[in-house]
């Protein structure tokens, strides 16, 4: 039973290992820092968060709960979550470098 | 002076004990960062790192599972599946008996606690499947993002869906087992989740 014990952690070890690096590079932030631009983005440019809570509550006016660096569909975005007063949680997503929108959900 | 009673032997091997209490931390983070209940303390966290939580979480709790589908097959005798798995006749047997106050005392899992681990432990691999695949067709991350990458809206919706009903699922489950741990405890006079630190039973 020793030698499968062995086996059977180092199997264990292996795969979350494996798993484990796959998120350690998924998690690393982009090292380029964003440059805020004084007034609203135009297409192709870099956003701040502050930019994106403001399109984003043009959008749907409402609360925002969260907005924060997230990924969508494999785009660095910032996800603005909005308390909408339409009586909708929104989540919308613009991607950080581009200030295009990626996606927007309501529940 | 020891009587036959007091006399206490192990029943659950190291890794199936490790594997329990693992698998019982990774699931409380893994609701606690992503769970509906639990939204109101996850907005007041400016960062991602509550949903890298999740996912750190979800992958150890696939590392757990795949650990538990092998030692089911190759652990000592009481970690096997044939030691406690049992047909449907027999399992609602043995809850009706249990329910009557006069269920027999097993060693291992009993019939009704075999069947428990079957249905926390398939409704986990589903909770973790739809967790992986939702991660690579809506997020683009993860194992399954570049096989997911075309995935339609209404598709990443029904990962959404199966992947939070069954870790709701999952959740209710586990209070059906502690209540099964509590009973079958009061029941045969013993302290069950303490034999599962110790991994001794009284003979």
């Amino acid at each position: 039973m020793n030698q499968c014990t062995a086996f059977l952690t180092a199997a264990l070890l292996a795969t979350s290992t494996c798993f484990a690096a796959t998120v350690a590079t998924e998690s690393e932030t982009p090292p380029a820092a964003v440059q805020p631009p004084a007034t609203a983005a135009p297409a192709s440019a870099a956003i701040t968060k502050e930019q994106a809570i403001d399109m984003a509550l043009k959008a749907h006016p409402g609360t925002v709960t969260k907005a924060y660096e997230d990924t969508k569909k494999g785009k660095k975005t910032w996800e603005v979550k909005i308390k909408g007063n339409d009586g909708k949680k929104w989540e919308v997503y613009y991607e950080i470098k581009t200030g295009e929108l990626v996606a927007e959900e309501s529940e | 002076m020891k009587t036959a009673n007091l006399t206490e032997i192990m029943i659950w091997d190291p890794l199936i004990r490790w594997f329990h209490w693992l698998l019982v931390a990774a699931f409380s983070i893994a609701y606690f960062t992503e769970g509906e209940p639990f939204e109101a303390i996850q907005d007041r966290l400016e960062s991602e790192w509550p949903q890298n939580f999740h996912v750190w979480a979800g992958y150890t709790i696939a590392g757990l599972l795949l650990f538990r589908l092998i030692w089911g097959f190759t652990g000592p005798r009481y970690a096997r599946f044939r030691d406690f798995v049992q047909g449907p006749r027999a399992t609602l047997a043995y809850v009706k008996e249990v329910l009557l106050l006069r269920a027999p005392r097993h060693l291992g899992h009993n019939p009704a606690g075999g069947a428990m681990i079957v249905l926390l432990l398939s409704s986990l691999s589903i909770t973790v499947m739809a967790g992986l695949s939702l991660y690579g067709a809506d997020k683009g991350l993860g194992p399954l993002a570049s096989a997911l990458a075309s995935a339609s809206d209404s598709t990443i919706h029904t990962f959404e869906e199966v992947h939070e009903f069954f870790a709701n699922l999952t959740l209710l489950l586990v209070a059906g087992h502690l209540l099964g741990v509590i009973w079958e405890s009061l029941l045969h006079r013993e302290n069950l989740a303490r034999a599962m630190i110790t991994g001794r039973k009284r003979a």
